[in-house]
């Protein structure tokens, strides 16, 4: 009879002989595509401070963009749920002076390059790179648009990078637990929970003093986290073990978790406070209702293959869900839950693979990237408009506030795809770094 | 490590970090990817790898992080990348294997992680412990969990399953 070690080998000894290695001048060529530290990419117009370049330390540049398409779920969350905050904050800002629209800012987190990069919304035009930190991917602002906050992985550990807006500079990081992997604020815009994967622990960070508070311990594997509209709890989607951690902020207390289905992976909460929906990712894709009222999870409803992201009309009535699909078997698709009787529409076919979702600030189109094309749905049929051609492999998607643009990020070209909404058009990309992962837009 | 050097490394290691990846994370297809991305990984940070042992650790180590859940999405936007052929999804384990691969899947991912290292890349409990940021008695008791869900799964197992 086998034994344990010979029950490894045999499983490990198959597998090798079923490697198929590229061949190692792919990997290398790939490999010089990358190496090109972001600073060379930009010459400043003026000397600034010493740049905390990161060859400056070399040693801690570990393990480069493992963050993923996924960063950008959580932003979508914050970019569809506050809305109307963005453009009750806009209408302030007008009356201090200039132009609203000319203050919009992009924020582009490139995960390859530790940098963001703010694009001018107005002009679309790219402004200096600032320097964040290693492998950058999530990124959060805070509903005043005064500060952004950027989380960085790094091997064994991980830090948050809060960036000030009127100055666009990047603040000291502060030390949060390992492999920050979602960044969720209050609506009050006072404290910001950092998930962080590999500690199991979510940190809050009070943003009037930019300090962190001592860690709340959540199940394992935190990856994403939603914040109820009157900001009284955060939930926590636990990856590992299947759960959601509610935290209550008052007290920044951990509740009893809520088990949802394998592997939840993407939260967002109705407008109303009223449910949480989780999408749980693995293979047969669900999604699991909770009601805030009582922390009950309700039966779960079927999805597609791999559910990855979710995005909730400003309306409340219905949740959009992507399915990641399996390239290249399984192709993504988008499934409408209306949140009324929790039933499933037809799943849309979006063309690719995608873990991203943007909706416009009226509610009436749903933007799709997935892989070379962004498809526009329209909700009010939920039928998809024809797919807009950007190219490549596109990522994180925002919407600004007046709706009017959507900006995509493309991971192949290093560049972001600003797209009319009005139209339907593309208009020519802009070049932000080496993989442009997530972004999100400050009023 | 110059070019030479890494293809070397890359053609000998690539086949077994495959098998020890397969074998902690239960899915032959991502192990594959995750591998392959770590080896582009490896060389852009060639220049702080040290040749031989070091630098299979640090591609298994870098792997496996791209193997966690958390990183599926990611991975399918590698497999783009590195516009490889889709690995073969169709050949899975063989038929009398199919019962220990779906136990293994059940097992906790660390607790995996520890015995393939243990079991097939031949550590001792303290390289695991350095490898996996752990204590050692964490590790300990990692590999007798581990070790205890797997057992009743094995092969030609005919004793009833039980305490």
């Amino acid at each position: 009879m086998p034994d344990l070690n010979d029950e490894l080998r045999d499983l490990a000894d198959e597998a090798a002989r079923h490697a198929r290695p590229l061949p190692v001048a792919d990997v290398i060529r790939q490999g010089d595509r990358r190496h090109q530290p972001a600073v060379t990419l930009w010459p400043l117009r003026r000397a600034r401070k010493p740049r905390r370049a990161t060859q400056a330390r070399p040693g801690r540049r570990w393990p480069g963009w493992v963050a993923p398409l996924a960063a950008a779920a959580a932003v979508i969350a914050v970019v569809a749920g506050t809305a109307a905050v963005s453009s009750a904050i806009h209408g302030r800002r007008a009356a201090a002076g200039a132009s609203p629209a000319d203050r919009v800012i992009a924020y582009v987190v490139d995960s390859e390059s530790g940098t963001v990069t703010p694009i001018r919304t107005a002009t679309n035009t790219p402004l200096p790179p600032i320097n964040t930190g290693d492998n950058s991917d999530t990124i959060a602002i805070t509903p005043d648009g005064k500060t952004v906050y950027v989380a960085n992985y790094v091997y064994r550990g991980g830090t948050v990078t809060p960036i000030r807006t009127a100055t666009n500079t990047a603040l000291r990081p502060i030390k949060t637990g390992r492999t920050p992997a979602a960044i969720a604020i209050t609506p009050d815009g006072k404290t910001a929970y950092v998930a962080n994967f590999d500690s199991g622990t979510v940190t809050p960070i009070r943003t009037a003093a930019n300090t962190a508070l001592p860690p709340i311990k959540t199940g394992s594997d935190p990856v994403t986290i939603a914040i109820t509209p009157d900001g009284k709890t955060a939930y926590v989607a636990n990856n590992g073990s299947g759960t959601v951690t509610p935290i209550r902020t008052a007290t920044n207390k951990a509740l009893r978790p809520i088990k949802v289905g394998p592997h939840p992976d993407a939260i967002a909460i109705t407008p109303d406070g009223g449910t949480v929906y989780v999408a749980n990712d693995i293979h047969a894709g669900t999604v699991t209702p909770i009601r805030t009222a009582t922390n009950k999870a309700l039966p779960p409803i079927k999805t597609g293959y791999d559910s990855a992201a979710i995005a909730i009309t400003p309306d409340g009535k219905t949740a959009y869900v992507v399915n990641l699909g399996l390239y290249p078997k399984i192709p993504g698709t988008v499934t409408p839950i209306q949140t009324a009787t929790n039933t499933a529409l037809p799943p849309i076919n979006i063309g690719g693979l995608s873990a991203n979702i943007a909706i416009t600030p009226d509610g009436k189109t749903v933007y799709v990237p997935a892989g070379g094309v962004v498809t526009p749905i329209r909700t009010a049929t939920n039928t998809p408009l024809p797919p807009i051609n950007v190219g490549g492999l596109s990522a994180g998607i925002a919407i600004t506030p007046d709706g009017k643009t959507a900006y995509v990020a493309n991971m192949l070209s290093g560049k972001v795809t600003p797209i009319r909404t009005a139209t339907n058009t593309p208009l020519p990309p802009i070049k932000t770094g080496l993989r442009p992962i997530a972004i999100a837009i400050a009023p | 490590m110059d070019r030479e050097e890494f293809t070397s490394f890359y053609t000998a290691s690539f086949p077994r970090l495959v098998g020890q990846l397969s074998a902690m994370t239960g899915d032959r297809a991502e192990a594959q990817d995750a591998v392959q991305e770590a080896f582009v990984r490896a060389w852009v940070h060639r220049g702080q790898i040290d040749i031989g042992r070091g630098a299979e650790a640090w591609v298994r180590v870098t792997a496996w992080r791209i193997a966690a859940s958390r990183w599926r999405r990611a991975r399918e936007g590698i497999r783009l990348m590195l516009l490889a052929a889709p690995p073969d999804r169709t050949a899975g384990p063989g038929p009398d294997r199919v019962a220990f691969v779906e136990a293994l899947r059940k097992v906790p991912a660390e607790q995996r992680r520890a015995l393939v290292l243990y079991h097939l890349a031949d550590l001792t409990v303290e390289q695991i412990a350095a490898e996996t940021g752990v204590r050692p008695g964490t590790v300990k008791a990692r590999l007798a969990r581990g070790r205890a869900a797997l057992t009743p799964h094995l092969r030609e197992t005919t004793a009833p399953v039980g305490e």
